[in-house]
């Protein structure tokens, strides 16, 4: 149920960002919600889910848009890891660990990338690719992750309050 | 799942391995689209289209209502610039037809103006920030193949760099890793255009790797070079509007693409390979 549910999820997002989404390109840059929906699961759920879910995602971009197969899964991977560890108990009402958390991940993510498929190829100017490309997109996906968090945590409770009541029956 | 929180530690440490295996395996040769890549594909496909054509849906109706109060000058405007253009073009097929004359004359291949292209809607989009690749509604069974050019109004767009059953992924001139061999038409002075990704978000290209003795100047058009392994010769790119120098003295020019990349929402693609046009000579 869970697992259907946030396939479609990933499945409608993927579908989303790369047809309407272009849209509403602020300056040719886009939000990268799939990002913003894995790190408000992988906080409302724990390290390992993220994991999962980051690879799957990630898998789902390099097999139809990716040059080498594996860079996003392995980075969104650990995204979801690294995101889902720390923060097992924080109040799941507040907005502020979800902003931080956005804003730090998008800021690995994005530089990780980089340094991946840019600076390996020898785009050495940093400075330049993190004014014109990676802030502006951490300031759009700041933006963003307060919707998308509160869409995530009012889905995620329905199924959870829904796995509870079907437990409840079983015993 | 609790078998896998147990073992965590390995659980990531395995996925890690998967995602560097994946990697060493499909880095060396990208441009194969396996089996499972292009099942795969021929399915996101199928559902980026009808998101596609939701999404313009809605775009058309939004730009007619914003457009409602200009239609009747536009379209003045417009029935002035068909007469013009008719009249031009009649100038042009005289042009054209003498030219034939003038290059049988001369025994010269016409290569431009008889590849064979086939029209394609562009359906999705990169969803990062880093790439502007985009995707096509055409693939493998409407004959498009690896490196085949890719052209819109106004000149070159990019060519294709991976394609599956029934779509294609094209690489613009605009992708940070796009380099096409070109010269200026005006002197013949020769150059890389690549894209570069501080540019692009402008929607410029930029003209390396400049040779020692070339006259350039801007305005100057450039189109592709005959030296060009995948690209026919003779296709516009845009013009010259910056000419500079870094600072290890290499010299460099900002060129402004006749194709407006921000804009285009349908290609055409050159199926010919020309290349053997060239072996048969």
């Amino acid at each position: 149920m869970r697992i259907l549910i946030y396939s479609l999820i990933i499945l409608f997002d993927f579908f989303v960002s790369s047809t309407w989404l272009q849209h509403i390109a602020v300056g040719g840059i886009m939000p990268n919600t799939t990002l913003i929906i894995l790190v408000s699961y992988a906080l409302l759920r724990d390290d390992v889910e993220g994991t999962i879910m980051g690879f799957c995602a990630g898998l789902l971009y390099d097999i139809f848009f990716g040059r080498i197969i594996g860079m996003s899964a392995m980075l969104m991977m650990l995204t979801g890891f690294f995101v889902g560890k720390p923060f097992r108990d924080f109040f799941k009402d507040n907005y502020i660990a979800p902003i931080i958390m956005v804003a730090a991940a998008t800021l690995a993510y994005e530089l990780a990338y980089y340094i991946l498929n840019f600076l390996l190829l020898g785009r050495t100017n940093i400075f330049r690719y993190l004014g014109m490309v990676i802030l502006p997109s951490v300031a759009y996906n700041l933006i963003l992750c307060i919707f998308i968090y509160r869409a995530i945590y009012a889905i995620d409770g329905i199924i959870f309050r829904r796995e509870e009541r079907k437990r409840g029956f079983m015993k | 799942m609790e078998f896998l929180h147990k073992y965590k530690k390995f659980f990531i440490l395995g996925l890690i391995v998967l995602s560097l295996t994946m990697m060493a395996f499909t880095g060396r040769n990208n441009y194969e689209q396996g089996v499972i890549r292009s099942s795969v594909g021929f399915v996101l496909s199928g559902g980026q289209t009808m998101f596609a054509n939701i999404g313009n849906w809605f775009a058309d109706r939004f730009d007619f209502l914003r457009n409602m109060n200009n239609l009747h000058a536009e379209n003045i405007r417009l029935q002035f610039e068909n007469d013009r253009i008719q009249i031009e073009l009649d100038r042009m097929l005289h042009l054209d037809e003498e030219n034939r004359m003038l290059a049988e004359m001369m025994h010269l291949y016409r290569h431009y103006a008889d590849y064979a292209t086939i029209g394609a809607n562009i359906i999705a989009r990169d969803t990062t920030n880093w790439h502007d690749t985009f995707t096509i509604d055409r693939g493998r069974n409407d004959g498009i193949a690896i490196n085949m050019a890719v052209l819109a109004p106004g000149g070159l767009a990019g060519r294709i760099s991976a394609v599956g059953f029934n779509y294609a992924v094209v690489t613009p001139l605009l992708e940070d890793t796009s380099a096409v061999a070109s010269q200026s038409l005006r002197t013949g002075g020769w150059g890389v255009v690549q894209g570069d990704i501080n540019l692009s978000s402008h929607g410029l290209l930029r003209m390396n790797y400049i040779d020692m003795d070339a006259d350039l100047a801007i305005g100057d058009e450039i189109i592709t070079s005959n030296t060009s392994a995948i690209f026919p010769p003779g296709i516009r790119i845009g013009e010259i509007t910056e000419l500079g120098q870094t600072a290890g003295g290499m010299r460099y020019a900002v060129v402004s693409p006749s194709v407006d990349f921000s804009r285009l929402s349908a290609v055409l693609i050159i199926t010919d390979e020309f290349e053997f046009e060239f072996l048969g000579e």
